[in-house]
């Protein structure tokens, strides 16, 4: 009688739910992404890096008076910190989420994955939620935390009754800037096998476009060159959600075209996402 | 972890809740049935009208390249939509039930298929995590059947660092991890060496007689389905070309001679078919001659003197699986 049988044995426990697949392919994704260790050495650790300025500002503010003429922790303040980091947003794009699909797709996994009890909405959402939750990460987070600091340090209560409403700013723009740019960098990795080719055409998009928008408008004399600048549309979303000054009507352009730019991304990985390639 | 010793069975279970022993009894009713199922690329006609009953047990796929069987494969676990027709596997319609059935159903794909970035073993039990399975029965399982599959050694490694050999069986693992009813075998000794290869019949076959569980193996090579199939599927430009068990069917063909000759060839071929006696296959000067089930062999020796040929070496031969499928597909 042997003492352990090492050939196949049936199993019989109990099969998690089908409702948190996605969560799966997406734990999966992070754990490989952050076992990289040169991305998070230069490019997570200084978004946080970033975090802990904007901290260490409310603190001397709060609590040394620092820039005591200035009334420095205002709404702008938050914005300024998130958009700051769409510099670290674009790394992490680049870096880790052009070859999410990319990579599959150059080594057959997709049709892995649909092999098993999954959805293709179950594979894209575990996508989705590799990037938004890096990018929620050094944005949302860190801007409700500075938020929270500073409602902790500050001696009276007003700050919160009067400006509670910037914690929604932050959530919204945070999703304004993080959406987007996820759906846009997944769709772009699932249109080619090579997520260096995936990686240059986001850049270019993202880099490339307010340089186009800023020739148009020299030539053109037009304000309508302004859309085509990705970053435009975004800085003109997060000024009007957190009530500052600019052109109080260019959401009305921006918003449809960063909603357009989504729909159609997601539309392009339905389309491309298959268990089944056909080659024609 | 505690041990509990059975009389009656040579397995010990090391924690009762993660590895129980099933009667996992091989379901002899349908397991698949298509009903005039078509299927096609843009204007190319895959499967047509294709209407078959599979029966649990281990079934052989055949057909020339394009005939249809890895759309038949695709087309079971839910990945193609069928242009008519409508189809179960274990009694769960492919149209509606799709996830249903993959989780009884194990697949082991053609082409190379991996994901980048991990070890063997993280690998399978990544795949059986997106099953269901709870993490650390993934994790214990993966390591199980790994060692099942013979990859003890190099389940730490990169799956991108395996030989094909290797990868054809983390494939076979990762299909197994969920432990299916069914396994779907597409190609699975491609790219393998003969010791390789052998080894990975032996495991299908093992899979299949021992341990219960269906299979559809789609194969080119005819040695690898009549070593680990009882049936097989002869499918042709998407059609079922012939269905059956392979012993039965080579057992009721023709009596089978091997026959050398000398002279003319052709003529010789010519009168042969005329008398109704089947030349299937030949080379310069060996011919494989089916006769008509009451015919003897003297009518050969007439034909070959009424033509001038001279029979050099007669000799009864077996009715093999390639006789079927030659025969099937008309080659």
């Amino acid at each position: 009688m042997p003492i352990h049988d090492q050939s196949y044995r049936h199993w019989e426990g109990k099969l998690k739910s089908h409702s948190f697949r996605w969560w799966i392919i997406a734990f999966e994704g992070l754990k490989v992404v952050l076992r990289r260790k040169l991305f998070v050495i230069l490019i997570l650790i200084p978004a946080v890096i970033q975090f802990f300025v904007f901290g260490g500002l409310i603190y001397g503010v709060n609590t040394y008076g620092v820039f005591a003429n200035f009334n420095l922790i205002t709404p702008d303040f938050f914005y300024r910190f998130c958009f700051q980091q769409t510099f670290f947003i674009l790394m992490i794009c680049v870096f880790a989420g052009s070859g999410l699909i990319a990579n599959d797709l150059k080594s057959n996994a997709l049709q892995l994955y649909l092999s098993k009890p999954l959805t293709r909405f179950d594979y894209i959402a575990g996508k989705v939620a590799t990037i938004l939750i890096m990018l929620e990460c050094i944005t949302l987070v860190p801007g409700i935390l500075l938020f929270l600091e500073h409602s902790a340090l500050s001696q009276e209560l007003t700050f919160i009754r009067e400006q509670y409403w910037i914690l929604g700013s932050i959530f919204l723009f945070s999703l304004i800037l993080n959406v987007p740019i996820t759906f846009l960098t997944l769709a772009l990795s699932s249109v080619t096998k090579n997520n260096r080719y995936s990686a240059i055409i986001l850049m270019a998009i993202i880099i490339g476009t307010p340089i186009l928008g800023t020739l148009l408008k020299v030539v053109f004399r037009a304000n309508w060159a302004n859309y085509i600048q990705y970053w435009y549309n975004i800085n003109a979303l997060g000024r009007n959600i957190f009530g500052l000054q600019g052109d109080e009507n260019a959401w009305h352009w921006s918003a449809p075209i960063m909603l357009i730019l989504t729909i159609v991304c997601i539309w392009i990985m339905y389309r491309k996402i298959k268990g089944v390639e056909i080659v024609k | 972890m505690f041990l509990i010793l059975s009389g009656k069975c040579d397995i010990i279970i090391q924690n009762p809740n993660l590895t129980r022993i099933k009667s996992h009894k091989k379901d002899i009713s349908l397991i698949i049935q298509l009903n005039n199922i078509s299927v096609s690329y843009g204007d190319l006609l895959a499967l047509d009208d294709l209407s078959l009953q599979i029966e649990g047990g281990a079934v052989g796929l055949l057909g020339p390249n394009g005939a249809g069987k890895t759309t038949f494969i695709k087309t079971i676990l839910g990945l193609l939509t069928p242009k008519g027709g409508s189809a179960e596997v274990m009694g769960m319609d492919i149209m509606t039930r799709q996830l249903d059935i993959r989780q009884q159903v194990g697949y082991v794909p053609e082409s190379d298929c991996y994901i980048t970035g991990m070890s063997g073993v993280n690998f399978v039990a990544y795949m059986g995590k997106l099953c269901g399975m709870p993490r650390k029965d993934a994790i214990q399982r993966a390591h199980e059947i790994l060692q099942y599959v013979g990859m003890t050694e190099e389940r730490y490694r990169p799956i991108e660092t395996y030989s094909a050999g290797m990868k054809q069986k983390i494939k076979l693992a990762q299909a197994l991890m969920h432990d299916p009813k069914l396994l779907l075998l597409d190609e699975p000794t491609t790219g393998m060496d003969p010791k390789g290869r052998q080894e990975m019949l032996d495991l299908v076959k093992n899979i299949s007689s021992e341990k219960n569980i269906n299979i559809i193996l789609s194969s080119h090579l005819l040695p690898d389905i009549e070593y680990t199939c009882q049936d097989i599927i002869v499918l042709r430009e998407g059609k079922l070309i012939v269905k059956g068990n392979i012993e039965e069917l080579k057992s009721t063909h023709r009596i089978m001679f091997e026959v050398r000759i000398k002279g003319d060839r052709n003529s010789f071929i010519s009168a042969l078919e005329a008398n109704h006696i089947e030349c299937l296959e030949s080379e310069r000067e060996l011919l494989r001659l089916s006769l008509p089930d009451n015919a003897e062999t003297k009518v050969l020796f007439k034909i070959a003197f009424d033509n001038g040929i001279q029979i050099r070496q007669l000799m009864p031969t077996r009715y093999s699986l390639e006789d079927v499928f030659t025969q099937a597909v008309g080659g």
